[in-house]
């Protein structure tokens, strides 16, 4: 490796986290512009709400700042950072009071698809903004389950660890989210 | 197997976490019943779209914006348990920080939302390119004739005026998805604030030491930000 | 007076026989009423709770009505206008929340959504709308806040909370109760009168402004109270200021009367 290679080498996660650590905010600016769309992102996810979704990005790379001295580079920075974004997210919605586990007798209205009733064509081709208008219309904690395990990819266990629920619970979630999104996009579908 | 055991199972199916013996037993419910075969075909289409979706990320409206009011907040929170430097008391604002302070539970919840203010404020700062467009004419003229004692007053408002600016950029980013009742509820009710802005400028121009004027126009700056702020959200 | 005019109704019945044309208007005026109120859509919901719940409610558009009750429950009745907004009320540990603001991401289409709320008499209130009149009887709880964004009025009736915040742009607010000792009340609007009813041996410290300089004080004006720019701001004690009200109006007048 040349010297001129080594110097255009981009710094690693670990190794900006450590000088934000010391308070260089320049090296801390840049791990914003790493990951800030990746944060904002799954707030906006999680919450279908654009000033929610940037209030809570700031709010997460504020306690970033904050528990930066504590990243040791065991797990990958993204995962820490996609933890620490959660767990924000999480903690606004219990401040709303929020439940996560969503029933059917708290007001929440199942989409009930009776027979004969449905468009008799198949699922309408998902796009991504008949999606995101579906998923803004599900109740928060189907939101949630379904952000994490179907969009971010998490497995129920870790999803159970984050919400202190069973992984029973966390499949049921699921489930029930996915078939009031496949109503809710069907719902769609008869509107246009 | 009923519909509504198998319809439990479709997700699992759909996931790969399903036994070997359920999938034997669903499978040869699913060729029988066109209804839940529909129901797999439907999960299975979201679910692999949303695969798709993975590591594709959306940008915060502003991100130089979101960043310059992380910095600041971050800059706050380190020098806040700084000691306050003693100002010389002119004003109220002064007045208020020129004191000694043993803190309360209360007063320290009044201190950070004073945080809170200062960084909104700092943040304006540093979003000059909205200042374009959004102040009024007669605000303007009014802040030019102000006597060079009000500097501060000038600076604070001009600073407040600038995030105002900002919120009415997300508001008119929003507004044209409203219903017209909400349209002029909102344009009536900003007239009306913007009313008791100006007065409260055009009484402060002429006397400029005057507290109850520069007490309101706090307060109908502040309405003015709320009154955005909320509206932002719709 | 009934020999020399006509009553409502003959009027009503002189008009609609003689003028066939209005008649027609007013079938179809009536035709259109009835297929107004067929759009709307009713929620009515009871929820078991304590005695001193606290219940949140967030609306977008449309007004809130709130009384009390010797329940220990709450009724909430809901009319929502086409297009129906979602209406999820959540409870949690220590009360009930209703947040037709997050109930509603992403739509930008949803028609008014009137609320009628009852609830036991030690609740605290918290109530926000965007716009919309807020109207709050006789709760004896630990806070009733009324906050409306832009244009309605607040109407709080026989309240006696230890914390009332009542809030709006142009509207006016009416406060018929008691301060207790140690209380904190505020109120504020930009454009609307604003008016408090309370016995005369309320004490509380005070802070009134308007640049209007129509501040009323009545019964509860002493020399301790002093004013300032003019008349726009007048601070001091009413007796012994055992409770803080602070009030103020951008435009219109400040009224304080004796119950």
């Amino acid at each position: 490796m040349t010297a001129a290679e080594t110097e255009t080498q981009p710094e690693t996660d670990y190794a900006l986290a450590q000088r934000s650590a010391q308070g260089d905010m320049a090296a801390f600016e840049q791990l914003y512009q790493r990951h800030n769309r990746r944060v904002y992102s799954l707030c906006l996810r999680m919450t279908s709400n654009v000033s929610e979704a940037e209030d809570l990005a700031q709010e997460v790379f504020i306690q970033l700042f904050r528990k930066i001295g504590s990243f040791r580079g065991e797990s990958a920075f993204t995962t820490w950072l996609h933890r620490l974004t959660v767990n924000q997210v999480l903690m606004h919605f219990r401040k709303r009071g929020v439940k996560m586990e969503q029933t059917t007798d708290d007001g929440e209205t199942p989409i009930q698809i009776v027979k004969g009733t449905e468009n008799p064509n198949s699922m309408p081709v998902v796009d991504r903004i008949a999606l995101d208008k579906a998923i803004a219309q599900l109740p928060p904690g189907y939101r949630t389950v379904f952000t994490l395990h179907d969009i971010e990819g998490h497995e129920h266990e870790e999803i159970a660890r984050m919400l202190g629920c069973s992984v029973g619970t966390s499949k049921s979630q699921l489930h029930k989210a996915r078939m009031k999104l496949r109503g809710l996009l069907r719902q769609q579908k008869v509107k246009d | 197997m009923n519909c509504e055991k198998c319809q439990d199972l479709i997700s699992d199916l759909v996931d790969g976490s399903i036994s070997h013996q359920d999938k034997t037993t669903l499978s040869s419910h699913l060729e029988e019943c066109l209804h839940c075969a529909e129901v797999r075909d439907d999960l299975q289409s979201i679910v692999g779209f949303c695969r798709t979706q993975q590591g594709q990320y959306a940008a915060p409206p502003n991100e130089k914006a979101l960043w310059l009011r992380i910095r600041n907040m971050i800059e706050a929170g380190a020098s806040a348990a700084a000691p306050a430097p003693a100002a010389s008391p002119r004003s109220f604002l002064n007045n208020w920080t020129a004191r000694s302070w043993e803190l309360s539970f209360p007063q320290l919840a009044a201190m950070a939302a004073a945080i809170v203010l200062i960084v909104s404020l700092s943040t304006a700062v540093g979003l000059r390119r909205w200042q374009s467009g959004a102040v009024d004419p007669k605000f303007q003229s009014s802040q030019n004739s102000l006597s060079v004692g009000a500097v501060d007053v000038r600076n604070r408002i001009s600073q407040q005026q600038q995030l105002i600016s900002y919120w009415n950029q997300r508001v008119e980013y929003n507004k044209a998805r409203w219903n017209p009742q909400m349209r002029e509820t909102f344009d009536r009710n900003l007239a009306v604030i913007d009313q008791a802005v100006n007065d409260s400028f055009d009484s402060l121009s002429k006397n400029p030491h005057d507290e109850v004027s520069e007490e309101m126009l706090n307060t109908a700056l502040n309405e003015k930000l709320s009154l955005l702020k909320e509206f932002a959200e719709l | 007076m009934t020999g020399i005019l006509p009553t409502l109704t003959e009027t009503s019945r002189i008009t609609l026989f003689r003028k066939p044309a209005l008649f027609a208007f007013v079938l179809v005026f009536t035709a259109l009423s009835v297929s107004s109120v067929l759009a709307q859509q009713h929620l009515s919901r009871r929820y078991p709770v304590r005695s001193n719940v606290r219940v949140e409610l967030k609306n977008i558009s449309g007004t809130i009505t709130v009384e009390s009750w010797n329940r220990d429950e709450v009724k909430l009745s809901a009319t929502m206008e086409s297009p129906a907004a979602n209406v999820s009320p959540r409870q949690t540990g220590d009360g009930l929340i209703v947040d037709v603001m997050a109930d509603n991401r992403g739509r930008s289409d949803i028609g008014d959504v009137n609320f009628k709320l009852q609830v036991p008499v030690n609740s605290s209130v918290d109530l926000e709308t965007k716009r919309g009149q807020i109207t709050v009887s006789n709760i004896r709880g630990g806070l009733v806040r009324a906050h409306v964004s832009s244009e309605g009025d607040i109407e709080l009736n026989g309240i006696s909370a230890s914390q009332v915040f009542a809030q709006n742009l142009i509207g006016n607010i009416f406060f018929d109760g008691a301060f207790s000792r140690g209380g904190t009340y505020q109120f504020q609007s930009g454009k609307g009168e604003i008016t408090i009813r309370i016995p005369s041996d309320s004490a509380f410290s005070l802070v009134a402004a308007t640049p209007t300089k129509r501040i009323a004080l009545g019964p509860f004006w002493n020399d301790g109270l002093k004013s300032l720019g003019d008349g726009r701001k007048y601070v001091g004690d009413v007796g012994d200021g055992r409770s803080s009200v602070l009030v103020t109006t951008f435009q219109g007048s400040i009224t304080f009367l004796r119950k």
